[in-house]
């Protein structure tokens, strides 16, 4: 099996190819194929400390950085090219579509191995413009052949039609199982807490257990922090064109956001008038975290919860649970969650499924899978010109 | 043996626990929870029999007869075990110290979390294996009789050298020296069934029946899906099979969504350690052609493979129960089999033991192979597929490649039991999940199990059974498993 790994500099992209028979993980970054490898990259102790460090708070810009470390500017510089080229970091931005007017839905379906039910979801997702992420599970833990996916849909007429044709597949003749929900609530953490820089020390699965068994006996005074609470406003579509560029990289500045504008958005905007929205587009429409790769997690792993009980401890639990893991993104509806886990490969994940689900027992419903190279990935910028289109004037009233 | 008393809660304490017969009190009797659910006692018991025999607390045959009487208990069919058998070292006891310590500073005492605390103890990590632990591994393999001298001729190294490596392939890597064993020799059909619940029907029914059912060898099925199986001994001529057959459709209309049933006639073992090096495994990338094309050459190095030979006249069930001897320890000496069947009151002299070793040996019905763990072989998958036997001898063919793999063949297809390394349990599980979109597969289920644990010995089913000339049988009226609703 041949992979691809990628060299970036300024101006070049470079291709070189290799032989390996690792699983491989892709994204689509400027239309290429970028296959992230499953080696492994140790960090030196200086770059441990500069991304632990990002990772508390990625707001921090690189003169801040300096600061905080006591070191030169050019020396955080240096090795923050040196992580972007080996190691892809870059903080980018969870983005609060609510206040864009759009809705953010999340997915879950899932039926039989060979299911040509799930293939027409599948295809249908394909073609709806709204869709912007499609994953298949490889091996789920209800050995089930599952469907993970993402929506960004306009408020009003366009929320209501995708969910009834969402609605249609769960009857005949279709009949497959299909969760959904709106995303009222997310969060991305990564922590290194546990990293020496060449190995991940993880708790053993039944320690992790026996914790996530305790967790439960304090869950009403569990803090939520540090998550992104989805709005529901109406923006201009400078605003929502600022906020697809700082999807991709949170600490732009104004001149190149500017270039970036007119390139992919046709709007031309003054630099000063940017210097001034950066700020306001960055506390209000988004938050930002740190992506990393090449650091061991070479699994990537989609745990499904199905609210039975009341959601609020299980949310504040679930909360909990991101702080054990080394990077974790989760969505939170009010009737289910999803939990995307990045991890070493020596971790068992299905002692972490039999683990959430002994502990859940009662409370949720839990499936959780392997899952592949996405099907589908598009960021705010691929949807934007659906949303600049087809926005509707409503009220609000009619949001949902 | 220093006492460790700390500060107990109130649902810690440090009586002495008197669900066995054997009394004794080991120096962690503090951390042990009382509880009334039998489950819960159960693993507690193996937790303590395996501390009493670390501290000397009981020897051998009493630890024998401990875990006898705890096999009456409903659990051991869901969690076969036996820490009598397990190797004794200070990790696994600090491990399940530790984890009685996680118990007990939590107060989570749930028959899920002694559960784990017990599985968990001894769940497979990886250890690091030498170069000489690896060669004389690789050797047994092929070799499972050999002795330690020619192991040591082989490699150039001293018989000490190799002693060494065994024993710490037994502490470290749990080797054990087995066999496969032709049950139906003795007039017993071993069947598989494979099944998914409906939705409507409860697991705990189910599960309560599969566990009574004085026949079932074991019962596996995940909290994750629907999908299980059990297997059984069903012991006694076509007509009795044919009744436990019935009992099996019977329960089908009711509780299962899908029940496929194998009645062995063939079984098969075999590990690929060319597969192994330098503390990793390599995928066999023969096997892409496998998947594409449904062909694949034969390797040279195929699993061992024995086909069911039906009733042997002149056996005697002094001979089965060597035989169930011979699986747990295929290298028991003639003294520790006479001390294991004193326990199930049988008396035979070594002179006798020696005989009956070399007739089975000589007329196939048992064919020794090692076991062992923690190299590396972290996912473990069963997969079930109802195909032609033309695929099911290619399948075989496929298995040989694998890092580790046992087999069960029937006339509808074959299970397979595989465990892979976790980094290459996607290349794995799609692989043979592909299986399922072929023209000559009809059917296929899998499970992901996070372990592979033991079944009920074969000695441990039969009360009840006579020994005729035909071998065991069974009234009829036992075969019915409706019966256990």
């Amino acid at each position: 099996m041949a992979i691809y790994e990628r060299y970036s500099s300024s101006n070049l992209t470079k291709y070189r190819i290799l032989t390996n028979l690792a699983q491989n993980k892709y994204t689509h970054l400027n239309n290429w194929p970028t296959v992230i490898l499953n080696e492994f990259t140790p960090l030196t102790q200086k770059e441990l400390t500069l991304v632990s460090r990002v990772a508390l708070n990625p707001t921090l810009r690189q003169i801040d950085l300096a600061r905080t470390l006591d070191v030169t500017r050019s020396a955080v510089n240096q090795i923050w090219k040196r992580l972007a080229r080996e190691h892809h970091l870059k903080v980018k931005s969870l983005v609060n579509y609510g206040k864009l007017g759009i809705n953010w839905i999340f997915g879950w379906a899932e039926d039989s191995t060979i299911s040509p039910e799930l293939d027409k979801f599948v295809n249908w997702l394909t073609l709806t413009p709204y869709a912007t992420q499609i994953e298949e599970s490889i091996i789920s833990s209800s050995m089930n052949r599952v469907i993970y996916f993402e929506a960004l849909v306009p408020f009003g007429e366009k929320t209501y039609q995708f969910k009834q044709q969402l609605d249609r597949f769960r009857k005949r003749p279709y009949d497959i199982q299909v969760d959904y929900d709106h995303v009222d609530h997310t969060r991305d953490a990564l922590n290194l807490g546990r990293f020496d820089g060449s190995k991940w020390n993880l708790e053993d699965e039944f320690r992790l257990s026996t914790i996530m068994g305790a967790t439960k006996s304090f869950v009403e005074i569990l803090p939520i922090e540090r998550t992104l609470r989805i709005g529901h406003e109406y923006a201009a579509p400078t605003e929502f064109a600022i906020a697809a560029i700082l999807q991709r990289d949170y600490h732009v500045s104004s001149r190149k956001l500017q270039k970036a504008l007119i390139e992919k958005f046709a709007l031309d905007i003054a630099d000063r008038t940017l210097r001034r929205k950066l700020p306001q587009i960055r506390s209000s429409f988004v938050m930002p975290y740190v992506s990393i790769d090449q650091i061991g997690l070479t699994q990537t792993i989609l745990f499904h919860f199905k609210f039975i009980d009341d959601s609020t401890n299980m949310t504040r639990f679930l909360h909990a649970q991101t702080n054990m893991f080394p990077k974790t993104r989760i969505l939170f509806g009010r009737g289910m969650a999803v939990l995307r886990l990045r991890l070493p490969s020596n971790v068992n994940w299905l002692a972490m499924t039999e683990s959430f689900m002994h502990n859940l027992k009662g409370t949720s419903d839990v499936t959780a899978c392997i899952i592949d190279a996405p099907l589908l990935q598009k960021e705010l910028e691929h949807v934007y010109p659906y949303f600049v289109k087809h926005s509707d004037k409503i009220s609000r009233r009619e949001m949902m | 043996m220093k006492n460790n008393r700390t500060h107990q809660d109130e649902s810690f304490n440090n009586s002495i626990y008197s669900g066995m017969s054997i009394q004794f009190e080991t120096s962690y009797d503090n951390l042990f929870p009382s509880s009334d659910d039998p489950a819960i006692q159960f693993y507690i018991d193996m937790m303590r029999i395996y501390l009493g025999i670390y501290e000397g607390k009981i020897n051998f045959e009493q630890a024998l007869r401990a875990v006898e009487e705890l096999k009456r208990n409903p659990e051991f069919v869901k969690f076969p075990t036996n820490p009598a058998v397990l190797p004794i070292n200070e990790e696994f006891k600090n491990r399940i110290i530790d984890n009685l310590q996680s118990i007990q500073k939590y107060n989570l005492v749930t028959v899920d979390s002694i559960r784990s605390a017990y599985t968990f103890a001894f769940l497979m990590q990886t250890m690091n294996m030498n170069e000489v632990d690896v060669n004389v591994l690789r050797y047994l393999v092929d070799n499972p009789l050999a002795p330690n001298n020619k192991i040591a001729r082989e490699f150039g190294l001293a018989a000490k050298t190799v002693a060494r490596a065994l024993k710490s392939l037994r502490e470290r890597n749990r080797l054990r020296f087995t066999c496969l064993v032709d049950a139906s020799t003795f007039g017993i059909n071993w069947v598989v069934l494979f099944f998914s619940m409906r939705d409507e029907a409860e697991w705990p029914i189910i599960d309560t029946v599969l566990a009574s059912f004085p026949f079932t060898k074991y019962v596996l099925k995940t909290a994750m899906s629907g999908i299980g199986y059990a297997s059984f001994l069903i012991p006694g001529d076509k007509s009795n099979l044919s009744t436990f057959l019935s009992g099996i459709k019977r329960l089908t209309s009711s509780y299962f969504d899908y029940c496929s049933i194998h009645v062995q006639t063939a079984q098969g073992t075999g590990v690929n350690m060319s597969l192994y090096g330098a503390g990793a495994w390599k995928f066999p990338t023969i096997l892409h052609d496998f998947a594409n094309y449904l062909e694949i050459e034969t390797n040279k190095r195929m699993p061992m493979h024995i086909e069911n030979q039906g009733v042997i006249r002149g056996l005697s069930v002094n001979d089965f129960y060597i035989a169930s001897h011979l699986k747990i320890n295929y290298r028991a000496s003639s003294g520790e089999i006479q001390t294991a069947l004193s326990i199930h009151d049988k008396t035979m002299t070594p002179v006798q033991i020696s005989r009956s070793i070399r007739k089975l040996t000589k007329t196939g019905i048992v064919h020794p192979y090692i076991v062992f763990t923690n190299i590396g072989l972290t996912a473990h998958f069963a997969f079930e597929m109802v195909c032609n036997e033309k695929t099911r001898d290619m399948i075989i063919r496929a298995l040989s490649y694998t890092p580790k793999s046992t087999y069960f063949v029937s006339d509808r297809g074959i299970v397979a039991w595989i465990q892979a390394p976790s980094e290459h349990q996607v290349e794995y599980y799609k692989l043979f999940r592909s299986l399922e979109q072929n023209q000559y597969v009809d059917s296929m289920q899998s499970i992901m199990t996070v372990t592979r644990s033991g079944s009920r010995s074969m000695i441990d089913l039969i009360a009840g059974w006579t020994f005729t000339k035909q071998g065991w049988t069974v009234s009829k009226d036992m075969l019915m498993i409706t019966d256990y609703l």
